[in-house]
């Protein structure tokens, strides 16, 4: 996979921090706020992943996707879309949602399985977590095609790891968007595994981008742990999108430092000099970060400051979401049969 | 008394964790999120990050133990100054290290080593793993271990049962039919036909149950002494009680004063009154007499315990017997109040019945079921007369007390009961 890296569309900053020929161009266009965005919300979203793992091994949260190294990929794509764009995430879309606006109260509440914790701020357009494997894609898909019917300037974006591409529903999706040139975007973040299943195992065909050949559409492969990479790439898929020019795919190449979930154990699976090389070598927050401070943009100060900040942040959401009141026993019932089954009315029964 | 800290289903629907090492020691100042213990599950092993700052107050499972999901792991007694510390640290001086205390009640099990769903497997078909030879690469139990061994207890306790025509079986009344489900909507699907069965799994504390029953009986050997006890100066003096029971002064029933003269016989008796260790192969006699008193409740059968019965009035017990009665079928009994008997009194007195081949509870090596207390035709001096008796039934580990020894203890027991005046030369 590493050899892989190479095969990547276009690169801005690279894993020690430096900036490519190509990207100094990008880099000199963006607002200074911006890119502090990326870094506070990196940092935000590092902080929130963090914690959330710490609260699932004290019994305070339920099974938990943890996220960290996958920080830009997130905060990357979810910067380049509008209040009016469609999100359709899976449960690894920590950082999509925090950046969309979706409080953290509610993302705590989704892990603690509350269902209070799917409803999100009025005029939201983000969909609550998908657990299934790609069942979003084809909803997603209709999502941009109501759009399209409806003349809406938005598109609708389908967050997926590579494990999805395996799956029925892939296909199906992106046939459809690249036949009616939807306003769609299949953003995929390889992590490289679909929880222990390298991605070789899953693919005969070497990356997830050379797919969209298949349907017709343009497939862009980034350094998903190139913050700016793929916001670039986010916002072109963006505008192709809006101008009616229909679907894009996109593949940013990153890597999960923890294991698949709290339930599962990656060192089974990995090897140790891999995970070393992503977490030491190629870390999307530490190359932002010396990038960052050789521009004089940031200093050590701030970025103590910062991670205070974002600590306050998440403690303050942690109280919130464990102060709201238990619901009563018998409502781990609702929402599933519109009639109980036999063996439900009596566990009911004596609850 | 600390903030618990529960072990959490650190996986996805794990049932138990092994502790692998404590990372911090009783006394040792935590802060929060700090790493306490590793714990292995049937998927990882994982560290477990302190809920809050403090210091650790009681660490409650060894290492090598398995713990069942919602247990207390350790307790934390919060910082919030100085002097709630320094009070913390004056009191764990004085007090003895916990680990001693209930070290006699805890076995010391390994992992082992089985997929999530072969446990599953195990539990349903209530076969203990670790009575489990594994066949699978580095001696993981399999699915055909676990059903092999099933196939072979229930094998087992069928020859037992037609060897044993030497003990009566209880024989069990019509088992009355369970109340109709109402509000289905299946029933009418199906023709206004009831479904001719329901499954339902075993709660947890049940299956503890069975875990622990099984155990007994398919590794000791049991044997059933029943005798039947006279219990005249018994009756006759619990009815003066009775008419003397006041407001100020509760009634007392049979039960503590049964209770009491099962513990002065256990003092002439210290056979019974012991544990046996199943590895050393080594039988520990106890000092003080704790009594292990079976109690129905909703869950099943819970066995609080009375400490040291032998040191306490008939009154005391009354007392005490009736809390831990409360407390069980209230489901708030603390695992500690079920702890550290030495021998177990299983009363199917209000229930009725005669004869009973109750199972010991390990590691103990003796129980006793007692029946009603009733008037019966008695012969007495060539004379048909009534009289007041009552059934006892004492089971007994075969490998340590014989059938003399119980016969024994069941005479000196009645002596008691006939007169309970007895218990006077018992008082220290």
């Amino acid at each position: 996979m590493l050899k892989s890296m190479d095969k990547m569309d276009f690169k801005v900053v690279l894993p020690e921090g430096r900036l490519t020929d190509e990207g100094r161009c990008v880099w000199k266009e963006l607002s200074r706020e911006k890119k502090l965005d990326f870094y506070r919300w990196m940092v935000q979203v590092r902080q929130f992943d963090r914690r959330s793992i710490l609260l699932q091994r004290q019994g305070r949260i339920g099974t938990y996707a943890p996220m960290a190294g996958q920080e830009a990929a997130q905060v990357g794509s979810a910067l380049a879309l509008s209040k009016e764009d469609w999100i359709f995430p899976s449960y690894r879309e920590v950082g999509v949602n925090m950046v969309a606006g979706i409080p953290l109260k509610q993302i705590l509440l989704h892990w603690m399985g509350r269902v209070e914790g799917n409803r999100f701020p009025e005029g939201s357009r983000v969909l609550p977590p998908y657990v299934p494997i790609a069942t979003q894609l084809p909803q997603a898909m209709g999502a941009a095609w109501a759009a399209k019917m409806k003349k809406e300037p938005s598109v609708a974006v389908a967050y997926f790891g590579d494990g999805a591409t395996s799956e029925g529903d892939f296909h199906e999706a992106l046939n459809f968007a690249g036949v009616f040139r939807l306003p769609v975007i299949f953003f995929c973040q390889n992590n490289q595994y679909a929880i222990s299943t390298p991605f070789r195992r899953q693919s005969a065909v070497p990356t997830v981008a050379e797919r969209a050949a298949a349907y017709h559409i343009p497939g862009i492969r980034v350094d998903g742990n190139d913050v700016v990479a793929v916001h670039i790439a986010m916002e072109q898929a963006v505008s192709r999108g809006k101008q009616g020019e229909g679907a894009t795919l996109i593949e940013a190449v990153t890597y999960r430092h923890g294991a698949h979930t709290t339930a599962d154990d990656a060192t089974r699976y990995r090897e140790a000099e891999e995970v070393e090389e992503w977490v030491r070598n190629r870390d999307p927050i530490h190359r932002l970060e010396v990038l960052l401070k050789a521009e004089g943009l940031l200093t050590d100060a701030d970025i103590r400051d910062w991670e205070e900040a974002s600590r306050q942040v998440v403690e303050h959401a942690v109280k919130e979401a464990e102060s709201v009141p238990a619901p009563a026993a018998d409502h781990l019932f609702a929402h599933v049969y519109e009639k109980m089954p036999l063996d439900l009315i009596k566990q009911k029964r004596d609850v | 008394m600390g903030i618990p800290f529960k072990l959490p289903d650190v996986g996805e629907g794990v049932a138990e964790a092994e502790v692998i090492r404590w990372l911090v020691k009783e006394g040792e100042k935590v802060s929060a999120d700090q790493p306490v213990v590793e714990v292995q599950t049937d998927k990882a092993v994982v560290e477990l990050p302190s809920p809050t700052a403090g210091e650790v107050e009681m660490i409650r499972w060894r290492e090598g133990d398995t713990v069942p999901v919602g247990e207390v792991l350790l307790e934390i007694r919060q910082s919030e100054d100085g002097k709630t510390e320094a009070a913390a640290t004056a009191e764990a001086v004085d007090r003895p290290p916990s680990n001693n205390l209930s070290e006699a009640k805890r076995k010391r099990r390994r992992r082992v080593l089985a997929a999530p769903s072969t446990r599953r497997l195990a539990r349903n078909l209530a076969v203990d793993l670790h009575q489990v030879t594994g066949t699978g690469a580095k001696g993981q139990v399999t699915k055909e271990d676990v059903r092999r061994v099933a196939a072979a207890l229930a094998e087992s306790r069928g020859e037992v049962s037609s060897a044993s025509h030497l003990i009566p079986k209880p024989v069990k009344p019509p088992v009355p039919s369970p109340p109709p489900l109402t509000g289905s909507g299946t029933e009418e699907k199906s023709g206004g036909q009831a479904e001719a069965f329901s499954d339902e799994p075993l709660s947890r504390t049940r299956r503890v149950i069975a875990e622990r029953l099984l155990f007994s009986v398919t590794r000791k050997p049991h044997a059933t002494h029943f005798d039947e006890l006279n219990v005249e100066g018994l009756a006759r003096w619990q009815a003066r009680l009775k008419a003397q029971a006041s407001k100020r002064e509760p009634r007392i029933g049979y039960l503590p004063i049964l209770l009491k003269a099962i513990a002065a016989s256990l003092k002439w008796h210290p056979k019974l009154n012991a544990h046996f260790d199943e590895e050393k192969q080594q039988v520990r006699r106890f000092n003080p007499v704790s009594l292990g008193v079976a109690v129905d409740t909703a869950e099943g059968l819970l066995v609080p315990v009375l400490r040291e019965a032998d040191q306490k009035s008939i009154r005391q017990i009354a007392a005490e017997l009736k809390e831990l009665t409360h407390l069980a079928r209230e489901g708030r009994l603390a695992p500690e109040q079920m702890k550290g008997s030495t021998f177990t009194v299983s009363n199917t007195g209000s229930l009725g019945g005669r004869f009973a081949t109750p199972i010991i509870h390990p590691p103990e090596v003796a129980i006793l079921a007692l029946h009603p207390v009733e008037q019966r035709p008695v012969v007495e001096d060539g004379q048909l007369t009534a009289g007041w008796r009552m059934n006892v039934s004492l089971s007994f580990d075969h490998r340590v007390l014989d059938g003399a020894d119980a016969i024994r203890f069941t005479q000196t027991l009645a002596t008691f009961l006939t007169d309970p005046g007895n218990l006077f030369l018992e008082l220290s």
